[in-house]
């Protein structure tokens, strides 16, 4: 991804967000302030007029989702950022863009909540509504970075999945990811992935055909003369509302399908001295920096931990868990938040071993030293 | 001499989902002559609806056409013609879509003038899901939801729209298809935000609960209380009342929002 | 010096065709019966019968398009049959 004459820059997660967008080539931002996001949104409220695309303050998140979803029907890759509270506001739209198979991509920089919360503080109590926020089932992607760099490179990916799979996709920050500032060296260009385009004249063109590879070929309105029908109610191939059984099923498990048939590509994980592991932890995000330490003292004494990191949260890596479930005595699952991943990793483990939440929710990062206990009693056997 | 109406439409659909009587067909074939007087390409014409009966209008016309969710028509419509500003962006909503969970963006719409235009279907009642008060329900009169009739003052969507500091608002009923035409081309031809409120009748809804009778009968109520702003002037108490005042009541020059925003584009990128 | 004119003839006008009635043409499966073609027709060319619309005097019809105007339904089209020419006394 790097190539020569690349920049070395220092800047937050929140603005390497915005950099990585505009490599991505998002041409349209709209969006809300709220904190602690507002810097996506003020970075390309100056980037995007100087580069000829689209930024626009809207009077709400739900109205920042709808304009997102129209410019990308329109054919702009577009990009919204908030935080828990616009997040739900947010989520009526997401199913939208869900059940009318829009690209576009919704940063979410965590923070405490519920409600109001602690909007200066960090939390990953977001990550079930990213998957369920929503109502009725739907598929989602969603990735979680864990520095400045990965807040650059995963933005970039979010387009890159939404544009193959036409599909909304979450990154979810939080505040720490978010504001922390890092070395980041900007690359020239990036990889690029665009939307299929139909492969038929605009007579036969169907907007939501069951193709074989479950991802329908998108036309862009008022282009090359392909005239189509968008709704959420439940459709046909054509596109518009129906209510035969047959077709509402079928429709739904093709989105799902749609996610099944590109599992392997979607689902991303760093491994971190898991080979030997006989102790695991599951950590993401800002938490899995503080994890990092803890396997680098843990290993310095001896004590064989290994760290199994999802860059992708959904679709969960379900197969991964289990084959370290197998592996290790315990997982511990340090998150910000009470157990919403580790409910996931203790369905995956199915039995295979005890899961050990390390759970806080006080607006304070999990501290390398508070992993590491953990670690150590499970290492004396005393994690039972 | 006849207008070929079938060019324009998506035959397979039909017959619609309207009811017998319902007004809102009557605002589509206006629409249609309009659109068709301007002489716009259907490629270039984008019609934007939010939920609700009016909302429908959108799949059975072959246009570009985007149906989204309730109350929020104007918010995709505005990512459209911020995209697109080469698209001719014509939003179709309701009484209760766009003032009650879309008022907010229906005044932010205006507040920017983008140049959309709003065809506000007003049958005074929620319709689709079952004959719900909705914000142009007139006080005292009867729905589900508020069976011993309203307490609620209701809207002056008119007055809502110019106080948003929309460029061009205007008032018309199915009653009289040619002047609705003549205005819903005024309203499209318009660069800027426009909205024109349209009185359509619910004979199912509004009509049985309200004892308003059929289809013929609540356009003739439409038709014999229509009154232009001059002569309302001249109305007792009583008749205003009941008086509907059609006609254009803002027709402004003000920037527009796309215009502007490419101003601003250029203005940033010179330096 | 002629005495007399001779009777003045007013000239032939040309041959002009004849309008048939139009074809008032109802698309019954859209159709809903809801009367509003025959409200606004002011000449009475159509008619209800229940819930169908009748023409019952085509010729009445002046093509005002009010009922097409109004038909909700796209149900209702007024079609100019093909023009018939009338070569006899067009003197009426």
């Amino acid at each position: 991804m790097m190539t020569r004459n690349a920049a070395v820059k220092v800047m937050s997660g929140n603005e390497a967000v915005a950099a990585g967008a505009l490599a991505a080539g998002v041409r349209f931002f709209a969006g809300y302030p709220i904190t602690p996001s507002s810097e996506i949104a003020e970075e390309l409220s100056v980037m995007l007029p100087r580069s000829g695309g689209v930024f626009i303050q809207m009077e709400d998140e739900i109205a920042a989702m709808g304009a997102v979803i129209g410019a990308s029907l329109a054919g702009s890759k577009s990009l919204t950022a908030t935080s828990g509270p616009g997040f739900s506001l947010k989520q009526e739209n997401i199913g939208f863009a869900c059940m009318a198979e829009v690209p576009v991509v919704i940063v979410n920089v965590m923070r405490g909540g519920p409600s109001t919360g602690s909007p200066t503080m960090p939390a990953q109590g977001d990550v079930m509504q990213a998957r369920w926020g929503t109502h009725g089932d739907h598929p989602i992607v969603v990735l979680a970075p864990n520095s400045v760099r990965e807040s650059f490179d995963l933005t970039v990916r979010s387009f890159n999945l939404s544009e193959t799979l036409r599909t909304p996709v979450i990154l979810l920050l939080d505040e720490i990811i978010g504001h922390v500032n890092e070395k980041l060296t900007v690359p020239d260009s990036v990889e690029v992935v665009d939307r299929k385009r139909p492969d038929v004249p605009p007579a036969e063109y169907k907007p939501y055909r069951h193709t074989e590879d479950k991802v329908p070929p998108m036309a862009t309105y008022g282009r090359d003369g392909y005239r189509f029908h968008v709704t959420g109610l439940a459709h046909d191939e054509s596109g518009f509302p129906t209510n035969n059984p047959e077709e509402i099923e079928k429709l739904a498990l093709r989105l799902h399908a749609k996610l099944e048939r590109y599992r392997d590509e979607v689902v991303d994980i760093e491994r971190v001295a898991c080979d030997d592991a006989e102790i695991g932890i599951f950590a993401y995000g800002a938490t899995s920096r503080s994890a990092y330490q803890t396997v680098r003292e843990a290993r310095a004494v001896g004590i064989k931990v290994g760290l199994l990191r999802p860059r992708t949260l959904w679709p969960f890596p379900d197969r991964e868990v289990r084959a370290f479930a197998e592996q290790v005595r315990t997982i511990i699952v340090p998150e910000l938040n009470l157990g919403q991943m580790a409910h996931e990793v203790e369905w995956a483990a199915a039995g295979a071993c005890p899961i050990d939440p390390l759970m806080r929710i006080d607006g304070q990062p999990i501290s390398p030293r508070q992993i590491l206990e953990r670690v150590e009693r499970a290492a004396k056997g005393d994690h039972l | 001499m006849s207008f070929d109406y079938d060019q324009y439409l998506r035959l397979d659909k039909f017959p619609t989902i309207f009811c017998p009587g319902c007004g809102d067909g009557i605002i589509l074939k206006a629409t249609l002559r309009a659109i068709d007087h301007i002489g716009l390409d259907k490629d270039q014409v984008m019609m934007v609806s939010g939920i609700g009966c009016s909302s429908r209008t959108s799949g059975y016309v072959d246009v570009n056409t985007l149906h989204t969710t309730h109350g929020r028509a104007l918010t995709f419509a505005t990512g459209i013609k911020m995209a697109r500003p080469d698209l001719h962006v014509i939003v179709i909503t309701g009484d209760g879509d766009g003032t009650a969970i879309g008022g907010n963006h229906l005044i932010h719409a205006a507040r920017r003038n983008i140049d959309i235009t709003v065809l506000l279907f007003n049958n005074w009642i929620y319709g689709m899901t079952g004959g719900q008060v909705s914000p142009a329900t007139p006080t005292g009169d009867r729905a589900s939801t508020a069976p011993f009739g309203s307490i609620e003052p209701n809207f002056d969507i008119v007055q809502l729209a110019k106080g948003a500091g929309a460029s061009f608002v205007a008032r018309e009923t199915v009653a009289r298809p040619v002047p609705l035409e003549r205005v819903i081309e005024k309203a499209i031809r318009k660069k800027g935000f426009s909205l024109v409120e349209i009185m359509t009748p619910c004979p199912t809804m509004y009509g049985r609960r309200n004892k308003a009778g059929d289809g013929v009968q609540m356009i003739e109520y439409l038709k014999d209380h229509s009154v232009s702003e001059s002569r309302y002037t001249q109305l007792d108490d009583e008749e205003k009342d009941d008086a509907i005042v059609t006609g254009t009541f803002v027709d402004e020059e003000r920037p527009e929002y796309t215009d502007e925003y490419r101003k601003l584009v250029e203005r940033v990128r010179a330096h | 010096m002629p005495t007399e004119c001779p009777p003045a003839v007013k000239p032939s006008p040309p041959a002009r065709p004849k309008k048939a009635p139009p074809e008032i043409k109802v698309r019954m499966s859209w159709c809903k019966g809801c009367g509003l073609c025959v409200a606004y027709c002011k000449p009475e060319a159509i008619a209800m019968d229940g819930a169908v619309p009748h023409v019952i005097a085509a010729e009445k019809c002046t093509r005002c398009l009010q009922c097409e105007a109004i038909c909700p339904d796209f149900a209702i089209e007024i079609v100019d049959r093909p023009v018939e020419v009338d070569t006899g006394s067009a003197e009426k």
